[in-house]
């Protein structure tokens, strides 16, 4: 009864407005008045022992490093070896937004980022050329779904913290269905403008392909010196993205020579800001996460789930059914915060690799980035090019049917994760 | 120079704002760099600080309160619109009004059970630093004395808003 009370609030505050980390908040401590049996000092304590774990620290870096990324140009440079090889296909500039966002991912962490980066440049261009906004913006919303997926990842490094597994085993893990995804986008991509006769780029001379190619070669060293460092055994996940942060400057203060100290200060600023917002809600999630524990929430779940079925397949469906409800109405923190070490425990005993589970639940949460009432990435390119929400989502239909094959695909064929992880981290 | 009350309180406010940002974001730079010097350490010279990770934390947690009071002061917390949007505005601004003023006493609860904590702490000394413990208990006590001043002007920022008619249906200004 507290439980469902606890959910309802949680649910409830959240839809009607409240801030969303203190709608967690504000269930948390319904939870603690109405139980009479958790004092108020747990919760006190758990606002600052929620964000008291050094992996979380590499959450702003990514991000400052993605910021930096922006103001030093390396997104325009991405954008240009992307329309040096997909331009002229069918598509045009579509493509350029699938492809492009699938190389930002390997700089960035963070899909919200990749989104307003590559829609900023990509959606007023689009636009010109001819592409409906609502079109246009419901690409980039959909392209930008690989951006945690692909490392590095701050969703990756949020669940590292949360259950037991390697940062560096979910980073590799996720390149290949990271590839898938960006594939299948770009395959729906070419089909509808093919069909709907979207315009398409002059193809690139060899001399193009190679000036883009040479103007963004160092951006494009960025995800191999970033990951290379932390699968390399060199820095943890946390000191990668510290490793990225400088790499990034160097390029921007050495190589492009556009960052000065008035940009550096101006991007670690709106970074710690959009960090805080973020270990806000990872604060009071932790101390829902807590109380879901007292309130035996796990074991409810999974006996519920284990009432329908006891076959692993089946579970499985019932698992990606229940992440891709939630991801539709909640912001994606709490939910792994408060799920994924209730399902990890549940689905590890059925002997799936927490990678994989790992991968299928980010893949879940991402797909509800891009449908409605809570899809970030589409309120961002709301944000961008002034289309309705539900407009961008229709445009949006094929790109979330696709991306939900590749999350069946993903789910029942773990090869897809783990052959990479297992060649090159081998599990312990 | 204005030296109305009004005038002052309005450029201490702003004071108080730029410097919680600037030292968020010089927290944030100070982390990166302390990071990258224990990476440096470690590889080329086989040593690592002590304090390697225990000071980046301890600075991650300042900068993460200094920066939601500035978020909460600025409206930059993650929240959901649509429904709000939708209403009429008399009923929005109520609840507008009623859940910032839920967020208040829920603040104010916490901070005030937070300060046996930080006292508990106050004694105990960390390993690597010989710093207090409750330097990382600090910060959040600090900053729930600022979100609820910051909320307390959202909630006069959002009256003001009502009156100047900015609460139609289908509007986003207000509130936050």
């Amino acid at each position: 009864m507290l439980l469902t009370i606890m959910m309802a609030v949680l649910i409830i505050f959240s839809l009607i407005g409240m801030e969303i980390a203190w709608a967690i908040g504000f269930a948390s401590m319904a939870y603690i008045l109405l139980s009479g049996n958790v004092p108020l000092v747990q919760m006190a304590q758990g606002m600052t022992e929620g964000v008291d774990q050094f992996i979380l620290v590499g959450i702003p870096l990514f991000i400052l490093a993605g910021e930096l990324m922006n103001m030093a140009g390396v997104t325009q440079r991405l954008i240009a070896v992307a329309s040096a090889f997909v331009g002229h296909l069918h598509g045009g500039l579509a493509n350029v937004g699938v492809w492009a966002n699938f190389i930002m991912s390997g700089i960035s962490g963070s899909s919200l980022a990749d989104a307003a980066a590559t829609g900023t440049v990509l959606v007023p261009e689009m636009t010109r050329r001819g592409f409906p906004p609502a079109f246009s913006s419901a690409v980039i919303a959909s392209a930008a779904t690989v951006g945690p997926i692909i490392p590095p990842s701050i969703i990756f490094v949020l669940l590292g913290a949360i259950v037991d597994v390697s940062i560096g085993r979910l980073f590799i893990g996720g390149l290949l269905p990271g590839f898938i995804m960006s594939v299948s986008m770009f395959a729906v991509t070419w089909y509808i403008c093919r069909k709907r006769n979207y315009p398409r780029e002059p193809k690139a001379t060899f001399t193009q392909v190679r000036v883009a190619l040479w103007d963004g070669a160092a951006a494009l060293l960025a995800p191999i010196i970033i990951v290379g460092s932390i699968v390399g055994g060199i820095a943890t996940p946390t000191e990668g993205a510290a490793v990225a942060v400088f790499y990034v400057l160097f390029l921007g203060v050495v190589v492009y020579r556009n960052i000065g100290w008035k940009q550096i200060v101006e991007a670690a600023g709106t970074t710690a800001i959009a960090s805080s917002v973020i270990m806000l809600t990872v604060a009071t999630s932790w101390i829902f996460a807590q109380l879901a524990v007292l309130a035996q929430l796990g074991v409810i779940l999974t006996d519920a789930m284990k009432s329908i079925s006891e076959e692993p397949w089946a579970l499985l469906l019932l698992f990606n059914i229940l992440m891709l409800i939630l991801g539709m109405i909640m912001e994606i923190v709490p939910i792994l915060l408060i799920l994924a070490p209730i399902f990890f425990k549940l689905f590890v005993g059925f002997g799936y690799d927490p990678v994989h589970l790992g991968m299928i639940m980010v893949l879940n949460l991402m797909i509800g980035m891009i449908t409605p009432p809570i899809g970030l990435n589409l309120f961002v390119l709301s944000a961008i090019s002034k289309v309705g929400v539900i407009e961008m989502f229709k445009e949006a239909v094929p790109y979330f049917f696709i991306l939900v094959a590749v999350l069946g695909l993903i789910t029942y064929v773990p090869w897809i994760t783990l052959v990479l992880p297992d060649l090159v981290i081998p599990a312990r | 120079m204005d030296s109305t009350p009004r005038g002052f309180w309005a450029r201490l406010d702003r004071a108080v704002e730029l410097f919680l940002h600037y030292a968020s974001a010089a927290l944030l730079l100070t982390i990166a760099a302390l990071v990258l010097y224990v990476v440096l350490m470690r590889y080329f010279f086989a040593q690592s600080p002590i304090w390697g990770e225990d000071v980046p934390r301890i600075l991650f947690i300042w900068m993460t309160y200094l920066g939601i009071a500035v978020a909460t002061k600025r409206g930059q917390n993650l929240r959901v619109t649509f429904i709000l949007e939708k209403m009429p505005a008399r009923p929005r601004l109520v609840l507008e009004l009623a859940m910032h003023v839920i967020v208040v006493v829920m603040i104010a609860v916490i901070a005030w059970h937070s300060w046996p904590v930080i006292q508990l702490n106050m004694g105990m000394r960390q390993l690597s630093t010989g710093w207090s413990q409750a330097v990382s208990y600090i910060p959040f006590t600090l900053a729930a004395v600022l979100m609820i001043i910051y909320t307390l002007q959202l909630m006069l920022k959002a009256v003001r808003d009502y009156q100047a008619g900015l609460y139609a249906p289908g509007q986003t200004g207000g509130g936050h």
